[in-house]
């Protein structure tokens, strides 16, 4: 046998096996970031689709409209509305941003104009909100937005410019970490009720926990400073919580290679929409709707089709440059072997 | 000469696999989108935001390795079974992504520098996986065949028994 054929067979051996721990460990990622299943997904939105359609004074023909407001818009805030034939109402969007067209989502996500208030409405399934933080899209349904609550199983509320990012830790569990960026002296209201399970949020820099006496309050070694956080555990068994937070000083950092800048106000809420599905009747926690619901602040370097063509053109000559040097090098080294 | 032809369409066949992931990497690098990455894997169903940063931080990096790493042919049968496996990996998650969310979705390859869909990356990864493995497999028959003298056949397996 050739060496070659010896090394071809190796390499498929070792293929396969790279592939089958390949395969394991795809699984287990997914596993461990357990979100809605798209059928889940689809049938949670289903059923708040068709309670939307009894509470909404709606045109019968659309099982849903809902009231997607912004205010003090900055420039770079983007909206993706994603629907079954959704009708744009209004002309308050710019043009979708390049990565959005790089997506094939040029009719669903739109730039919204800066320094604007935008009260739009628009007949829709889906609305998501997309927060360029960590690139997690934020999924909304019209019920909750009316409402002004959010699914629990949201990877990332960006709210009142209050970045929550939501994990489940168990079949009960959920995980809510949220980040508020510096606004010294700022209260934070979060309030959360629970009714089907138990929650731990986690907060960073919690220096007040002004709770009613059944949250239970716990710190971590560190005192509760950033990057440390504290704990406050809810159970189920305690129907309302209510939960202020003050943070006194913060250090955002942003994610790497980033440039996003959020701004800071103060209210966010939190309702569990799939105990209120459950329900079926008021929902858990009523949104104060006089307050700016979903304000996405964000500042997003879009890229003009300048830019990425500008940037094609360099990544391909700096490849091609990158390949003939090591080709030269590669050419070099034999020569000087063979002398 | 066949032999040498073979070995030069392989060559050939390496540089193109490897510009395509040095490409990837520096319009990652050059374009400082991370959301192209995170986005696919989120869409796959990573939720975990340190691991969406890391791997988005450090995809680009891994790509121009590999791809200098086959041009470079130190190592070669290394460089060729990584380079495979990381393709390997791509297209499973893009099938992942595909089947739930349909293949004409685009992809945010190459940090949406070429607008290429779930199914076209797709098609193209198996296309480069074809180039990396099969001019090696042909060069192997034929090296097999060269190394017996001429007009003698290979015996057959059960007779060597």
């Amino acid at each position: 046998m050739s060496p070659y054929t010896k090394h071809c067979r190796a390499m498929a051996i070792a293929m396969i096996g790279m592939a089958g721990s390949l395969t394991t460990t795809l699984a287990q990622i997914q596993s461990s970031g357990e979100t809605l299943s798209q059928s889940e997904t689809t049938e949670v939105v289903s059923r708040v689709a068709a309670q939307q359609a009894l509470l909404a004074d709606a045109d019968a023909n659309f099982a849903v409209q809902f009231e997607l407001r912004t205010a003090e818009v900055v420039d770079g805030t983007y909206v993706w509305l994603r629907s079954d034939g959704w009708e744009r109402l209004e002309t308050h969007f710019l043009n979708a941003p390049q990565w959005a067209r790089s997506y094939g989502l040029d009719d669903e996500v739109f730039v919204v104009e800066p320094e604007r208030t935008i009260e739009h409405f628009v007949r829709t399934n889906q609305v998501i909100l997309y927060s360029p933080t960590f690139g997690l899209p934020t999924v909304y349904t019209p019920l909750e937005i009316l409402r002004g609550g959010t699914r629990r199983d949201l990877n990332q509320l960006v709210a009142d410019g209050v970045a929550v990012t939501a994990s489940r830790l168990g079949p009960d569990l959920f995980e809510l970490r949220y980040t508020t960026p510096s606004a010294p002296g700022t209260n934070t209201t979060l309030e959360v009720s629970v009714r089907d399970g138990a929650y731990l949020i986690t907060c960073w820099q919690c220096s007040a926990c002004n709770s009613s006496a059944a949250i239970e309050y716990d710190r971590l070694p560190d005192g509760g400073h950033f990057p440390s956080y504290a704990v406050c555990e809810l159970g189920p068994d305690r129907p309302v919580r209510r939960l202020v937070l003050a943070t006194e000083s913060f250090s955002y950092k942003p994610p790497p290679r980033s440039r996003i800048a959020f701004r800071f106000s103060t209210k966010m809420i939190i309702t569990d929409s799939r105990a209120q599905q459950a329900n079926g009747d008021a929902p858990v926690l009523r949104a104060d709707r006089s307050g700016n619901l979903f304000p996405i602040h964000a500042v997003y370097p879009f890229r003009s089709d300048e830019a990425s063509s500008a940037s094609t053109l360099g990544a391909g000559a700096a490849s091609a440059g990158l390949i003939l040097a090591v080709l030269i090098g590669r050419r070099l080294h034999r020569r000087k072997q063979a002398a | 000469m066949r032999l040498k032809a073979t070995r030069f369409v392989q060559r050939a066949a390496d540089t193109a696999v490897a510009f395509f992931f040095v490409f990837a990497g520096v319009a990652k690098l050059i374009t400082i989108s991370d959301d192209g990455v995170q986005h696919l894997l989120v869409l796959a169903g990573v939720s975990d935001s340190s691991v969406l940063i890391t791997a988005a931080a450090a995809l680009p990096y891994l790509e121009i390795v590999l791809g200098l790493w086959v041009v470079a042919e130190w190592r070669p049968f290394a460089a060729v079974a990584a380079t495979s496996s990381t393709l390997f990996l791509f297209t499973l998650v893009l099938t992942l992504i595909g089947l739930r969310l349909g293949w004409g979705v685009k992809c945010g390859c190459t940090a949406g520098l070429t607008p290429t869909t779930i199914g076209m990356a797709i098609v193209r990864n198996v296309a480069l996986l074809a180039l990396l493995i099969l001019p090696r497999a042909i060069a192997t028959m034929r090296s097999d065949s060269a190394s017996l003298p001429h007009g003698v056949r290979a015996p057959r397996a059960d007779v060597i028994a």
